[in-house]
């Protein structure tokens, strides 16, 4: 294994495009014949078929399993590198081969660490059900790893100028997690209860739910969680995560930019001071924001969590010098000081006593209490504030209050909610309306009005126009102006000391940068008068630029990444959603709520907040609430901020498995494109998977250079350890196996076991990090054998259709990059067969238990694997001139092999058939080749793979040709190693998809049905692919159940050379008339057919020994004995 | 439950896979059911069978490939070989040849071999235990 495989692609490699069978095999053997390969599909998985292949359906229904070990073979491979959801973005021509570019989606899950154990679904709020952000890979795909479906972000979140992520508290809040929930808001919002109750809800105008009935009440949802957690205790942030850093940050200002700005700035490490001029912090969250929208206790509570969570807050502090907080050891400046002057109307009168503005008059009665209004009062303006101050003064005591605007109701800026709300307390609108003139003195007792409307100029601000000439008179004895406000810099001297933009507001980038350095702007001082939550998203990009400033490039990278992150569109809203109007807020009834200043708003119940959270769509599908992150957070395999990736390639050849992968408009040409695609179309299975051999095949022609060896290269040998020592390994599959305590109970009993020298559980046995804990383990306790129990079921070199995934990288970690010893571990796989989910777990012990008994029993006979290599060298006698043969020897010669063609061949005694003596000569082929054209009669064909020697008569005279491999083109030949009653080609042809084997290694043949499938020549390049697969390994693994054969006990009968389908049992002459057995280790299978039938037991097989079996047979049928 | 000894010998590949895939989707099995997995069913001999009845099994069934699926050729055909034979003698033994039954599945027959171990169970309750375990087992099943 190597790990990191698809995040280092090699620079080089053969470029194969499209799932499918077809394809799985042409990785199989390029990979196999040493040449490395990417591959790329748009699909989830390599086995997803390509559109024009016929479904599953249309084969044996068992099918899919006979591929789960090429597939785990081929995709764990190290010359493979699989690239799922990867899209061909280009392709051009470069020499004789191509420059590709291949764009992959980013990969939530790590296929290399997932173990499939499922807690992320466990813990996942999100309806599991039809379109499950988490869900198994298809069954036919040997692994149990999750996927994750993360569409785009959903709209709400986009919505939100913070990015609090909506979707995934409301699906927290659906499923009662409020807990949860509140954690998700305060990632991206340490003002949630300020929010909850006067954010103006971007979120809820971007709410897909729009489309079919109402928005989401998410503010109030927001609200209600804040209310729910004030009821346990006073509000908390996160003490910061990171490291404190010496470096000191000075906020000016604590309004909503300047505390959410040294919220962020503290989580980052760094000291944060905050700084305010009048008594108390908020700005105009306390100065401009009434106590009935929100009350005092919230936010008072949540700047006491914000100091409490480690920022510093100082107030009755102006700061009137830059340059002197600078000197003082602030490394860093932010100024969020607002916008606290009011705008004037500049009309006569406007000084008249009885005439107030807004902000004045609002802080005056927020922060003192004092505010004095008259029975007819007039509020100048149509935005929030207006409406803040209409209400006010309701509750102040006017009898009655008018709100006075240019706009028409729906050009209002004030939220139609806050202006639906002052009606409901009896205030009156006149619209259309512009005051000219305040008549009255000293004080005000009228204002003179016309008709009025803005226009809007292309470019700069609405223009005022005046729609006649008629002027109104209306009495009033309070007025208050409430027109809009700016920056009041003057007050204290700033405005000299910083660039100041239009309108007198500090000139600044959008992330809050000034062309100071050290110095940074963010909130209405910037903006101009805007909302809560914009200012508060104002001050958190000046908080990361800070960070950024003072050495931490990547703070808001996340933050910033939001809307580029997932993959795909939201899904349809389904047609089976019924309607249902949302859940709207308990409210003191208007006549009792004017009278003073309690709130307004009661908030949702529990009921009504659980029942409003389900109506929502869950539109980017994952809902990023990370809640799966921290169930895996010892495995690691989710990472919800994966980003995709783009791989650069040299390709000497391309192999496309499927037309529709290729990209839009691109033409391939050349000549190294080659198709998989059969000749004919009612293609079936077997068409398919010839056409991949032949496309890979011939593509290992041009990318003959690339071949490197293709076996990897065996780590050290881990100590050898004392057998009589036996370590017990058990995987807690990330906690899933069992609960701990019934673990822990397996451990002990183990422990009791006299041999077991070493106990220990391993969080999970296909994290690399369990097999390292298993190799200390050997090493450090002197362990010479170990049982490990966890899905795996055995520890032999090979995956068979039960196989997955896990299972191969639990062997792969332990025996392959550890080089711990095979043969020295029982493996035995608790985790599917101790616990059906009926089980009570002293039950689920004793299952365990009895399991483990098998593998105890295994354990004490542990011996010895078969090993062996064959070296081969690159001799390939090709025999039979057809066009195949000429075809595959053509292409052999191309990749540097040593290949003789012997063009006209007949089995001795036979004619040489009437076409094949009338072949004509070939011309033109390779120098390379050589070639004999006389007739010739075979005799025989001796040794095997790697050593054989065929002998033959030619022209009378004889001839003997030594080879490593031979091929038989011609179908006179196929006799030759294929005899009557031999079945175990199937395991060839069925089952690996070697369509040209024979049972005789390193022999291969061409039956004539191949070119039913195929042409000539690509079954020929098809042939030479195989050939090449074997050649390039440059030695052969003996299979490791190889049986021996014990010629004390054995006499000769020949049982097992008549069962064997392999002609791996053979009989020996011993000289004096008798005969013993004897197995050829290169044909051998390791079926243990042979062993199963020998009278005597003479033969022995390793894994599966005698010995073994009749032990589990008496140990585990009788406990008593 | 029962106290009787199912006993099971498996092919590794078909009904493994059938075995492996009821153990992953949590399928309930006879509790007292328990397997030994070998490489094909041709590697087991007569006496490996009767072994198992002389430790005290009360039931034993062979799992064994579809003969054109076995992997190496001729695992099922030995398989029905030795059942046949085994058959016999257990009868000839008083043991009772309905003891030791063989079935035969594709890779993808999880669901009929879950059903053929429960009615392998049902079949072994009926006739319950078997006769030549030692007495002490006997009666404690």
């Amino acid at each position: 294994m190597s790990p990191g495989k698809a995040s280092n692609p090699p620079r080089e490699a053969v470029l194969l495009v499209g799932a499918g069978y077809g394809a799985l095999k042409v990785a199989e053997d390029l990979s196999h014949a040493g040449i490395p390969v990417l591959w790329a599909t748009r699909a989830a998985h390599f086995l997803e078929l390509p559109d024009s292949v016929e479904p599953f359906e249309q084969w044996p229904a068992d099918l899919n399993y006979q591929f789960r070990p090429l597939y785990l073979r081929v995709t764990r491979h190290r010359l493979v590198t699989p690239l799922t959801q990867a899209r061909l973005e280009s392709v051009s021509p470069h020499g004789a081969g191509y420059d590709v570019v291949v764009a992959q989606d980013p990969k939530y899950i790590d296929y290399d660490l997932c173990t499939g154990c499922g807690r992320c679904s466990e813990v996942c709020p999100l309806d599991q059900g039809e379109a499950p952000p988490l869900s198994r890979t298809p069954g036919y795909c040997p692994s149990r790893a999750l996927q994750l479906d993360k569409r785009l972000i959903s709209p709400c979140r986009q919505g939100c100028p913070l990015g609090v992520n909506a979707q995934a508290y409301l699906a927290l809040t659906a499923t009662g997690r409020f807990d949860e929930a509140l954690e998700v808001i305060k990632r991206d919002n340490p003002l949630l209860g300020v929010c909850g109750r006067v954010c103006h809800h971007p979120c809820e105008a971007a709410c897909r739910r729009g489309e079919l009935d109402q928005p989401l009440a998410i503010r109030d949802i927001k609200r209600f969680l804040f209310d729910y957690a004030a009821q346990q205790g006073p509000p908390t942030l996160p003490r910061p995560a990171a490291a404190r850093r010496d470096q000191r940050v000075a906020v000016v200002g604590s309004g909503p930019a300047g505390l959410c700005a040294a919220h962020y700035l503290n989580q980052a490490g760094l000291q944060v001071t905050v700084l305010e001029a009048l008594d108390q912090a908020g700005g105009m969250l306390r100065a401009g924001i009434n106590a009935f929208r929100l009350p005092r206790k919230v936010l008072d509570a949540e700047i006491q969590a914000l100091v409490d969570s480690g920022v510093e807050i100082k107030t009755n502090r102006p700061v009137e010098d830059i340059e002197a907080l600078l000197a003082q050891g602030y490394r860093a400046v932010l100024l969020t000081t607002g916008t606290h002057q009011d705008l004037r109307l500049n009309i006569p009168g406007e000084d008249l006593a009885g005439v107030e503005h807004c902000v004045t008059f609002l802080a005056g009665v927020n922060r003192s209490g004092q505010g004095k209004v008259g029975p007819r009062t007039v509020i100048i303006g149509g935005g929030n504030s207006a409406m803040d101050a209409a209400r006010t003064a309701l509750r102040l005591g006017a009898e009655q209050v008018t709100v006075l605007a240019i706009e028409t109701e729906d050009q209002l800026p004030a939220h139609p909610e806050e202006v639906r709300q002052a009606r409901e307390e009896g205030v009156v609108f006149r619209l259309g309306l512009a005051p000219v003139e305040f008549t009255g003195g000293p004080a005000v007792n009228g204002i003179r009005l016309r008709a009025a409307h803005w226009e809007s100029s292309p470019g700069g601000p609405p223009r005022l126009v005046f729609d006649s000439e008629q002027i109104e008179d209306m009495a009033a004895d309070c007025v208050i102006v409430s027109i809009g406000q700016r920056p009041h810099l003057a007050r204290h001297g700033l405005d000299a000391q910083l660039t100041l933009g239009p309108g007198d507001r500090l000139a600044a980038d959008d992330r809050g940068r000034t062309d100071r350095p050290g110095v940074f702007v963010a909130g209405d001082v910037v903006t101009g008068p805007s909302t809560v939550v914009d200012s508060m998203a104002g001050g958190r990009r000046a908080a990361y630029s800070i960070i950024e400033y003072l050495g931490d490039p990547a703070a808001g990278e996340h933050w910033y990444g939001l809307a580029a992150r997932g993959v795909g569109d939201y899904p349809p809203i389904g047609e089976d959603v019924p309607q249902q109007p949302r859940q709207e807020m308990a409210r003191r009834q208007p006549k009792v709520r004017r009278r003073d200043f309690d709130e307004v708003d009661l908030g949702l119940s529990q009921a009504q907040a659980q029942a409003e959270a389900t109506r929502c769509l869950q539109c980017g599908v994952c809902c990023e609430c990370q809640a799966c992150e921290s169930a895996c957070a010892d495995i690691g395999a989710i990472n919800h901020f994966a980003v995709g990736r783009r791989h650069q390639l040299r390709a000497p050849a391309v192999i496309v498995a499927d037309r529709a992968e290729l990209p839009d408009g691109v033409e391939l040409g050349g000549d190294n494109v080659f198709w998989v695609e059969a000749d004919h179309y009612s293609a079936d299975l077997m068409d398919v998977l010839m056409a991949g051999g032949s496309a890979a095949g011939q593509a290992m022609a041009p990318a003959a250079s690339l071949r490197v060896e293709s076996v990897e290269p065996a780590p050290a040998a881990a100590p050898a350890g004392d057998p009589s020592r036996l370590g017990f390994f058990l995987c807690a599959c990330n906690q899933t196996m069992a609960p701990a305590e019934t673990l822990q109970g397996i451990l002990q009993r183990a422990a009791a076991v006299p041999e077991v020298a070493h106990c220990e559980l391993i969080p999970s046995a296909c994290h690399p990090d369990g097999a390292d804990r298993v190799a200390r383990a050997l090493a450090e306790k002197n362990l010479g054998r170990a049982i490990l129990a966890s899905c795996a079921c055995c520890p032999i070199n090979f995956a068979c259709i039960s196989c997955n995934d896990q299972r191969t990288r639990v062997r792969r970690h332990l025996f392959d990059r550890r080089g711990l010893e095979r043969s020295r571990f029982e493996l035995c796989n608790l985790r599917d067969h101790i616990n059906d989910g009926r089980l009570s777990q002293d039950q689920v012990m004793e299952r365990a238990m009895d399991l483990l008994r098998a593998a105890f029993i295994r354990s004490r006979y542990l011996g010895p694997l078969r090993r062996g290599d064959t070296e081969l060298g690159n001799r390939i006698l090709i025999l039979g001139g057809s066009d195949i043969g000429v075809s595959a020897a053509r292409n052999l010669a191309v990749q540097g092999f040593k290949v003789r063609l012997v063009h006209r061949c007949a089995i001795a005694g036979e004619e040489l058939p009437e076409a094949v003596a009338a072949r004509p000569q070939a011309r033109g082929l390779e120098k390379s080749i050589v070639q004999v054209d006389t007739p010739v009669e075979i005799t025989g064909i001796k040794g095997n793979i790697g050593d054989f020697t065929v002998t033959a008569k030619a022209g009378g005279r004889g001839r003997r040709w030594k080879a490593d491999l031979v091929c038989l083109t011609d179908e006179n030949l196929i006799p030759l190693t294929i005899f009557a009653g031999r079945v175990g080609l199937k395991k060839f042809y069925r089952y690996d998809f070697a369509f040209f084997h024979t049972p005789r290694m390193g022999i291969y043949r061409v039956m004539p049905r191949t070119l039913q499938r195929v042409d000539a020549f690509r079954a020929g390049a098809a042939l030479a692919g195989e050939v090449a697969t074997a050649a390039a390994k440059a030695y052969l693994n003996d299979h490791q159940l190889s049986p021996v054969v014990d010629p004390l006990r054995c006499r000769g009968c020949g049982r097992c050379a008549e069962i064997c389908p392999f002609d791996a049992a053979v009989l020996r002459e011993n000289g004096d008339g008798t005969y013993t057995a004897e197995v050829l280790r290169h044909n051998c299978v390791g079926c243990g057919g042979c062993v199963g039938r020998c009278p005597v037991t003479a033969m022995d097989i390793p894994f599966f020994s005698n010995q073994v079996l009749m032990s589990m047979v008496a140990g585990r049928l009788s406990k008593e004995r | 439950m029962s106290s009787l000894n199912l006993w099971g010998i498996c092919c590794n590949w078909s009904p493994y896979a059938c075995y492996n895939a009821a153990g992953m989707a949590k399928r309930e099995l006879p509790p007292n059911f328990r397997l030994m997995r070998v490489m094909c069913i041709g590697r087991i001999n007569q006496a490996l069978i009767l072994r198992a009845f002389e430790y005290g099994a009360d039931g034993v069934i062979v799992l064994e490939c579809v003969d054109e699926d076995c992997r190496y050729g001729p695992g099922p055909e030995v398989g029905h070989t030795n059942v046949a034979r085994v058959r016999r003698l257990l009868h000839y033994l008083g043991i009772g040849q309905e003891r030791l039954v063989e079935k035969s599945f594709a890779a993808d027959d999880m669901e009929k071999l879950v059903q053929c171990l429960w009615d392998f169970s049902e079949a072994i309750e009926a006739i319950g235990p078997n006769p030549a375990k030692p007495r002490q087992e006997r009666e404690a099943s």
